[in-house]
């Protein structure tokens, strides 16, 4: 029996997931949200929010016997410990497949709000150049949508979800709508002032972050206690939980689904729409399928990939919404990684007071506006750092023991450290992609995913050159020793995969229109990471928000126009 | 290493591994946090007596009591156990046994050393203590230009299965006590509520560092 009760439906509960419920019931629909996990209730799920490390295990030191063998992936996203753990992917229970040689980390949410409550929540604006970025360069398909088209609901969300800031006016990287900057350390502000001057081109910035430093919206301000990942029931950051889902809530047309994972969707050529979403309840094994006037897919760029793909029919061979073709390729991601450290012996007597959860962010300032005539590679990178007064963990191995290591460990270092990570944009690729491996069916029977992906020359140029550019950098910053880095982690590892389902004018290639609407299918939106056309070399959440409540607004219209 | 440690390191390696599943299941952790115990409350028994008497000397000789708690009052050394019981790979447990019973052997060989030394409550500055510093001495100093005294360290990232015993040993015996609630809250500033951030704040010279939340944060 198809269920029919809903006006929409809402695969994944993540940050464009959560967006996609509140839009759609604050406009009226009623909506069933379906997320294959577990539910994560907010505040009482967190089960490792503010416990201390002496009651974690092993203080909290990686339990490699469980990574190794449940959480191979997951472990790789830096932030999971005991406290957390119940809110990632269990790798083994849910496979991928890829090449050993070739390796992709696609680090997944395991719990209802998916990695919105695991994300780092950094929120940049792609630019005006970011949007032009692959017509201007002739790599990739042009965007259908301009910076203009995307800036009120860029506004909208961050008046949501709070953002705090600094307003730079910088064309590479617009200003968002923002709650107050968070602080820099001492050191930071010196190395700041000392770059600024030396190499003018470079600004650095603190953190824009998706946390609140006052209240907003009837959530608190942040209370720096430290480790948002293992979620905050004060909802000072913004997660499903905290902000989206109960904005949802609130109208009464929300019905949450945990538990229930997308197998297929199913295409009705007579009416041209998905007539049905088949379901399987994770924890049943019973099959569902339910229908509704509008389905949106905000699964992640790859778990949407894969429904798609797994939606073939005799009207679509090659995967639902695919008469193009595109669907799978383009796959992106940033390249990351720490592209130096370097130490420094001003602002001794600078101590600090909280855990701020936040760094500080150097935006793109190659090829900026034109291409750099000594840049050997296109596009541009950001770097993202942070500052560390050294603890008893950064002093330990040294040699001594007694009294005087004692002291030592226990007083703070006696310099500051300050590390960058890179992050790379990434041109799309057509041989950078998702397949479905009907070889492998996963516990409910769907074939597993394979993802092929290299980062290529472009990418890898661009890390060298980063390199570079953060000796300078810390040479003006006053380091007095440092070391730089050009390798990149392998794909996936960014968390900020995207593209394999793209937007474009041109049906012929791209799977979405200029409203992340399937060209084939009326019916079908596509809001989160797989719609992408390029992918700039900002974090890509705010942007994935901002098209998916621009995309709700024309969905709702739409229908209401019987034009659906 | 004689017969008796022989069997006792043999036993001693096989009874951890099937220890391990237990505390690693997700009930435990689920009981863990529920309950809010300590870590270190959880029991273990893997050493024998006279290796349990030689950990808590090495660790008082790692981190001492001065005017603030020592190892011994963190019960590092109980945190070293169930570590070395529950933590350890097969290859590590056995470098740690080894370097244990190493010791164990020197002091057995000293002269000038009574039987009942091991038991005595005075650990510090008798002649137990004095043969442990020499050799602890000379263990470091067999690492010294290794990359296990270069800035920068592996504290929170797992554990790395090549470290020697001297190092294994001290690792602990830091992560055993700056992480307990005693290291945390009474030797470092503990402030888990902060409210506010501040980045720029006068720091006296004699004020420690705040405590952490996980060995590897950054801050």
């Amino acid at each position: 029996m198809i269920n029919r009760s809903y006006d929409a439906i809402v695969v994944g509960s993540g940050i464009t997931g959560g967006w996609a419920a509140k839009e759609l019931t604050e406009k009226g629909l009623n909506v069933l949200l379906l997320d294959r996990s577990p539910d994560v209730k907010h505040g009482v799920d967190y089960k490792g929010e503010h416990v201390p490390s002496w009651k974690l295990p092993f203080y909290g030191k990686d339990e490699r016997q469980l990574n190794k063998r449940d959480y191979f992936i997951s472990q790789h996203s830096g932030v999971m410990d005991a406290s957390n753990r119940h809110l990632f992917n269990n790798d083994r229970q849910n496979p991928y497949q890829y090449d050993t040689t070739k390796p992709f980390q696609w680090i997944r949410g395991g719990g209802v709000g998916g990695r919105s409550l695991l994300w780092y929540r950094q929120c940049y604006r792609f630019s005006e150049a970011d949007f032009k970025a692959n017509s201007d360069d002739g790599h990739g398909n042009s965007w259908p949508i301009s910076y203009r088209d995307l800036e009120p609901w860029y506004e909208y969300v961050e008046d949501f979800i709070g953002v705090s800031g600094q307003a730079e006016g910088l064309k590479q990287l617009p200003d968002s709508k923002f709650l107050p900057p968070m602080e820099m350390y001492g050191i930071e502000k010196t190395v700041k002032q000392r770059i600024e001057k030396k190499i003018p081109q470079v600004t650095m910035t603190i953190g824009r972050t998706a946390v609140l430093t006052e209240n907003h919206r009837g959530r608190a301000a942040c209370h720096y206690c430290g480790p948002c990942e293992r979620g905050c029931s004060t909802g000072s950051y913004f997660s499903t939980q905290s902000s989206t889902l109960p904005a949802a809530r609130a109208t009464n047309k929300l019905t949450l689904r945990p538990d229930s994972v997308v197998e297929r969707l199913e295409y009705d050529p007579e009416t041209k729409k998905i007539s049905i979403v088949h379901v399987i309840d994770a924890k049943s094994g019973e099959r569902l399928q339910f229908g509704s006037d509008l389905v949106f897919l905000c699964a992640s760029t790859i778990a949407s990939t894969q429904i798609l793909l797994n939606s073939s029919s005799e009207h679509f061979p090659n995967g639902m919404a695919n008469s193009s073709g595109v669907l799978g390729k383009y796959l992106m991601d940033h390249t990351t990684g720490i592209i130096g450290s370097a130490v420094f012996l001003d602002n001794l007597d600078n101590y600090y007071y909280g855990n701020r959860p936040n760094g500080f962010y150097i935006p793109r300032f190659r090829n900026n506006q034109k291409q750099d005539e000594d840049a050997e590679f296109i596009r541009g990178y950001g770097f993202q750092g942070n500052s560390t007064r050294p603890h008893w963990a950064d002093l330990a191995n040294q040699k001594g023991f007694g009294k005087a290591y004692k002291d030592t460990l226990t007083k703070p270092g006696n310099y500051w450290a300050i590390g960058i990570a890179g992050f790379g944009e990434c041109l799309p690729h057509e041989e950078n992609r998702v397949t479905l491996d009907s070889s492998k069916p996963d516990r409910f029977g769907i074939p597993q995913v394979r993802v092929d992906m290299e980062f290529r020359d472009n990418e890898l140029k661009a890390r060298a050159d980063m390199a570079v550019q953060a000796e300078k950098i810390f040479r003006a910053a006053g380091a007095v020793f440092y070391t730089t880095n050009s390798e990149t982690n392998p794909p996936g590892a960014g968390i900020h995969e995207m593209g394999t389902a793209r937007m474009g004018d041109d049906p012929n290639e791209s799977v979405l229109n200029k409203w992340n609407q399937a060209h084939d299918i009326a019916n079908l939106f596509v809001t989160d990471g797989s719609c992408m056309v390029s992918s700039s070399c900002v974090n890509p959440s705010l942007t994935y928000m901002a098209l998916t409540a621009r995309a709700c607004d024309y969905a709702v219209s739409q229908l209401k126009k019987g034009a659906l | 290493m004689n017969r008796r440690q022989f069997l006792e390191f043999t036993s001693l390696i096989l009874a951890g591994g099937s220890l391990s599943a237990k505390v690693h299941s997700a009930e435990y952790q689920q009981q863990l946090f529920t309950l809010g115990k300590n870590f270190i409350e959880q029991p273990v028994n893997i050493f024998t007596v006279t290796q349990r008497q030689l950990v808590r000397r090495l660790v008082e000789i790692i981190i001492p009591r001065t005017d603030t708690p020592g190892a011994l009052d963190a019960k590092a050394d109980h945190f070293i156990e169930l570590t070395v019981a529950h933590y350890m790979t097969v290859e590590e447990r056995k470098t740690f046994v080894t370097g244990l019973n190493g010791l164990q052997t020197d002091i057995d060989n000293a002269d000038d050393l009574e039987r009942g030394d091991l038991q005595e409550e005075a650990l510090q500055g008798d002649a137990l203590t004095g043969l442990l510093i020499e050799r602890l001495t000379e263990l470091e100093e067999q690492y010294a230009d290794a990359a296990w005294y270069q800035m920068g360290n592996r504290l929170g990232n797992g554990f790395d299965s090549t470290a020697p015993f001297i190092c294994q040993l001290k690792e602990l015996t830091v992560v055993g006590f700056f992480m307990s609630e005693v290291g945390a809250t009474q030797v470092l500033r503990h402030n888990p509520m902060p409210g506010d951030f501040k980045g720029e704040t006068p720091l006296a010279t004699d004020q420690p560092s705040w405590s952490r939340n996980r060995p590897g944060d950054l801050s």
